[in-house]
């Protein structure tokens, strides 16, 4: 009996953790009730300030994530810096308080950051892509790091996999139902790259399984596209492909590939995908940028570069949306911005043409409710932001945004490394 | 009764009713009819700060034109479009096109190709189809629209309509690359990898320089475990600019082009793919553009040493460098032309600086080790060809190098790999196949040698030094095999290698009586006799073959030929020769029994 009672307990209180822990990191913008603001989108709509360090030298921000990492309810900012090759935890100590830190040791060009309870001890770990380098390379730098987390915010590096092409995304998710965190993981690489999702044997085994060998991998995140009750995998294949795969799984394991879009522009410079349900239907709808500049000898914006929604009609079908126009544009997120219950679409510049002081770094496509989008500049700088990142940092039902500073090319007189957006008063 | 009480509709209000609206209706169709129709304008005059000041001349004078109203209009508007479109001003000549299409004539099947290139580039493919559909109406026999309607209805899922478009292109040019490579992505997007080898295989006979092709089978052979190959096919295609069919309504807006970016990618673009015609007049344009910038330079450097002008080529470089232009481009280019004009010791300073300033750039490397190739300083070759290998293992001209040298040291076993890599990522070489058969024939192993000769074999001209090689070492090979085999008790394979010897060695008498001596073994003796024929016609004096001969002829039977050739024999018998002598006699009187052939 008291056996009994005991492993109640102890599936009671793991309960409770991961709900809570999934309360924690699904504090998704896209569905909390966010506030009106103050007035109508634009550039007075947000007020910027820095957080985290200061910049030293020109920052290299990749990617953020907004995860309360030490669950104590105050959400935080993970920073992938790729001039130090580090993983900072801009942590908020104190409502609006943010303190910087390192965390783990060294990743070689960091490039994306999620986090998971990869090891199932209650405690988020930090899931890491390394790209090795940066520029393009057809070395086989890349590798995916998780930073282990101890329970008391002390994090050690875990190699999982290196010495291949290198890795643009990482994220975790239960690909065959067998209750462990496999990884789906994108290579970019340059001329050879690949998708492949790792297998979670346990005790840090993973086993990888190729699922494209495409180079050019953004972004893949996990979702049930058709609704089959499997994940699925929604694919940004940028480099020459500029297609956008879905790779539909039976929950077994395997996949089957399918182009859903792509662009017949070589040059179309995808650069980011993400997933919402932007319409409502219940659907989740696939969002994605074309905006990367990095091929150019002198880097820049194109004028075909925007953002864009496959609208998912179910059964697998989708239907292509031109949002808007926004050159160089990077990082789409869906969120209801103004408070107006649609979903609205904020995405950053990181290749305008910096020389003009008119070049817009941040807009909104504000969404009319019937799924038409009106451009709202949100601001002119600072300059160079390659990634944003939508949430309600202070628990107070209005959505805040959080920018990464990539300063990649001339010129850096407005330059950033991470900036939080509050809402206006 | 009213009337109007049955038939309420004709009720006096009714009617009433009836004629307000109907009034109401005329005045609206009257309305429409009267009202000015909103014509397509052109797009508001603007200053683009990004393009050069030739752009705004250039557009001013274009616009003036269009500007202009009469039977030219249409057509200076079209000018205008091209001018837009050609320097990424998509909206702009997309309202110029508007303007066209609602003039006399309309739009014509290369204004709707340029519409289907401008929604391309912005993603919209189901605008880029429909208006593609409006060119191969008017132009059905227009590829590059084919093409690209296929890769738009692959690109937006439409899978069974791709398969047929793609199909329609075979129909216009059997083996056309792009569309194999389109229906070889349907064939593993559905899941049949052995159909899309199968094309990629069959493509790559026909069109070896099909690099799309190779690529994409070296994906599915490394999926498939042949890692060997898949890497080999991997590297020979980044080894090689990929050559799509020419496309003469696009080229054309090049010709209004001012983007000095886009100029220069596109003067790369064909100049890699030796496309020096279409080149030139873009460089032409860059020299105004841009007069002194580096791109500028260091193409006018290519140029020129393309034109055998290396002096001025070298010029053009030091001064592409002097302006900020990149040294890994750039100093590989200059070493060449410096070498061309004999100027060693310069290319070797030039060399050595830029790649110890970078030792992990292969460019900077190759350019090195060529100087110093060209010195004949093996002993600095050799590292340097070694560590780029280690990067990159399948460079034709690098591994050929490195073999060179180990070969020529007497290490022939360590030239080995080099010239396997070659053998494997460029079937059709033929000097690494050659070095390498001469190896194995060398080991004894003429098998090998033969794998390696047989698909090149008639690779090269007729009648040249470097066919009459490999047929050599190919003759040989079957030679040295049938000798082995017939060792080993295989005849019948000994015999078929040893005819082959004799096909590509008719000359040789040791393959001719090697064949004879098989077919003898074989009980094969026609063709025994034949090839015994052949020995007598090359040494018409040896009574050895002619007594060989008679008695092949008399085993097949021919007691009288075979009596003609042994008196024949006797007849050329030396002094001395007493035992042969002998033996021909005993056949000559019918001494003949089954020992005697033995």
């Amino acid at each position: 009996m008291k056996k009994r009672l005991i492993v109640i307990g102890v599936a009671l209180v793991a309960a409770v953790a991961v709900v809570f822990l999934r309360w924690s990191r699904d504090a998704s913008p896209a569905t909390a009730a966010a506030t009106k603001l103050a007035g109508p989108l634009g550039p007075d709509s947000f007020v910027p300030r820095a957080i985290g360090q200061p910049p030293n030298g020109n920052s290299l921000i990749t990617d953020l994530l907004v995860v309360d990492l030490d669950q104590d309810g105050l959400k935080d900012v993970l920073i992938c810096d790729a001039a130090q090759n580090r993983v900072c935890w801009v942590r908020q100590v104190r409502l609006r308080e943010f303190v910087e830190q390192e965390i783990g040791d060294t990743v070689a060009g960091p490039a994306h950051v999620e986090v998971a309870d990869l090891n199932g001890d209650g405690h988020l770990d930090v899931l890491v892509a390394s790209m090795g380098v940066i520029p393009p390379s057809n070395v086989k730098s890349g590798a995916v790091v998780v930073l282990v987390n101890d329970g008391g915010n002390r994090f050690t590096n875990r190699v999982l996999l290196k010495e291949v092409a290198r890795v643009t995304y990482v994220a975790a998710a239960d690909f065959n139902h067998d209750r462990r965190l496999d990884l789906v993981v994108g290579q970019f690489g340059y001329i050879e790259g690949e998708l492949r999702w790792m297998e979670n044997r346990g005790d840090w085994q993973f086993e990888s399984h190729q699922l494209l060998d495409l180079p050019g991998t953004i972004h893949a995140p996990a979702v049930d596209l058709n609704g089959d009750g499997h994940l699925d995998i929604a694919a940004l294949v940028a480099q020459d492909a500029e297609e956008v795969h879905a790779f539909f799984g039976d929950g077994a394991g395997s996949f089957r590939d399918r182009v859903l879009y792509g662009s017949t522009n070589k040059d179309y410079g995808s650069s980011g995908l993400s997933i919402a349900d932007l319409n409502r239907d219940g659907r989740p709808d696939i969002l994605y940028t074309n905006g990367d500049g990095f091929d150019y000898a002198t880097p820049g914006s194109r004028p075909w570069h925007g953002v864009q929604w496959l609208e998912n009609n179910g059964g697998g079908k989708f239907t292509f949306h031109r949002i808007g126009d926004f050159p160089g544009c990077y990082s789409p997120v869906a969120v209801d911005l103004d408070g107006d219950g649609d979903l609205d679409v904020v995405a950053s510049s990181g290749f305008n043409d910096w020389a003009d002081p008119r070049a817009v770094s941040l807009t909104c496509f504000e969404n009319d409710g019937a799924n038409h989008f009106t451009p709202r500049i949100l601001a002119h700088e600072p300059t160079h932001l390659i990634v944003v990142k939508a949430a309600d940092l202070f628990n107070d039902g209005r959505i805040e945004l959080v920018t990464g500073g990539f300063l990649f090319y001339p010129p850096f007189d407005r330059a950033s490394r991470v900036t939080l957006w509050e809402p206006h008063q | 009764m009213l009337f109007s009480d049955t038939f309420p509709m004709f009720s006096g209000r009714a009617v009433f009713a009836r004629g307000r609206t109907g009034l109401a209706l005329l005045l609206l169709a009257i309305g429409v009819a009267c009202s000015p129709v909103e014509r397509p304008r052109l797009p508001p005059v603007a200053h683009y700060g990004k393009l050069p000041p030739q752009f705004a001349q250039a557009l001013e004078k274009a616009r003036q034109a269009a500007d202009q109203t009469g039977p030219t209009a249409p057509e200076a508007v079209r000018r205008l479009a091209r001018l837009y479109h050609a320097n990424g001003l998509l909206a702009e000549a997309k309202a110029c096109y508007r303007v066209v299409a609602a003039e006399q004539g309309g739009l014509s099947a290369q204004d709707h190709y340029c519409l289907a290139d401008i929604a391309h580039q912005g993603s919209d493919l189901a605008t880029a189809q429909a208006e593609l559909d409006a060119v191969l109406k008017a132009e059905p026999s227009y590829l590059p629209a084919h093409l690209l309607r296929a890769a738009a209805l692959f690109k937006s899922g439409q899978e069974d309509a791709a398969s047929a478009a793609y199909a329609a292109i075979l129909q216009l040019e059997s083996n056309q690359p792009d569309a194999v490579v389109g229906l070889a992505r349907l064939d593993l997007q559905q899941g049949r990898d052995d159909a899309a080898v199968a094309r990629l295989e069959k493509l790559l006979v026909v069109h070896p320089d099909a690099v799309a092709g190779a690529a994409l089978l070296a994906k599915i052979l490394e999926r498939r475990g042949d890692a060997g190959r898949a890497v080999a096919l991997t590297q020979w295609s980044q080894q090689k600019p990929g050559l799509p069919p020419a496309d003469p309504w696009l080229d054309a807006l090049m010709a209004d082009c001012y983007d000095v970016q886009r100029l220069s990618l596109t003067f790369e673009e064909y100049f890699k793919q030796g496309r020096m015609e279409a080149a030139t007049p873009l460089l032409d344009r860059l020299a105004v553009l841009d007069p002194t910038g580096p791109i500028t330079k260091m193409f006018a450097g290519v140029s020129h040493a393309k034109a055998l002008e290396h002096i001025t080529a070298v010029r053009e470089y030091y001064a592409a460098l002097g302006q900020g232009g990149d040294p890994e481009k750039i100093c590989p280019y200059l070493v060449q032309s410096l070498l061309a004009i004999g100027n060693v010791a310069e290319a070797e300073s030039v060399a050595a600086g830029y790649y110890h300033k970078a030792s992990d750039s292969i460019p900077l490397a190759k350019a090195y080790a060529d100087v110093v190739l060209r010195l004949g300083d093996n002993q600095r070759a050799r590292p340097l060809l070694e560590k780029i290998l280690a990067k990159e293992p399948y460079l034709q001209a690098q591994n050929m190098s490195l073999a060179r040298i180990h070969w020529d040291s007497g290490d022939r076993a360590a030239a080995v790999p080099c010239l396997q890599r070659v053998a494997l990522a460029f079937p059709h070489d033929v000097a690494s196949r050659a070095l390498l058969a001469e190896y194995y024939l060398g080991q004894a192993d003429p098998f090998a040698a033969i794998k390696l000769l047989e698909p090149v074999s008639d690779a090269a001209p007729a009648g040249s030094p470097v066919r009459d090689n490999l047929r050599a070492l190919l003759g040989t090979g079957y030679l040295q095999a049938a000798g082995i085999n017939a060792e080993k008790g295989k005849l019948e394979e000994a015999a078929e290698q040893a005819a082959k010897a004799v096909d590509l060695r008719p000359r040789d008498l040791d393959a001719c009586a090697l064949q004879a001596d098989l077919c003898v073994r074989l009980k094969r003796f026609q063709p025994a006799a034949e090839a015994l024929a052949r020995m007598a016609a090359l040494q018409p004096g040896n009574p050895t073959i002619h007594l060989s001969w008679g008695d092949v002829l008399y085993q097949g039977g021919d007691a009288a030929q075979a009596n003609r050739q042994w008196q024949q024999a006797m007849q050329s018998v030396p002094p001395g020769a007493d035992e042969l002598r002998q033996a021909l006699r005993d056949r000559l009187e019918g001494k003949i029994t089954p020992a005697t052939f033995q």
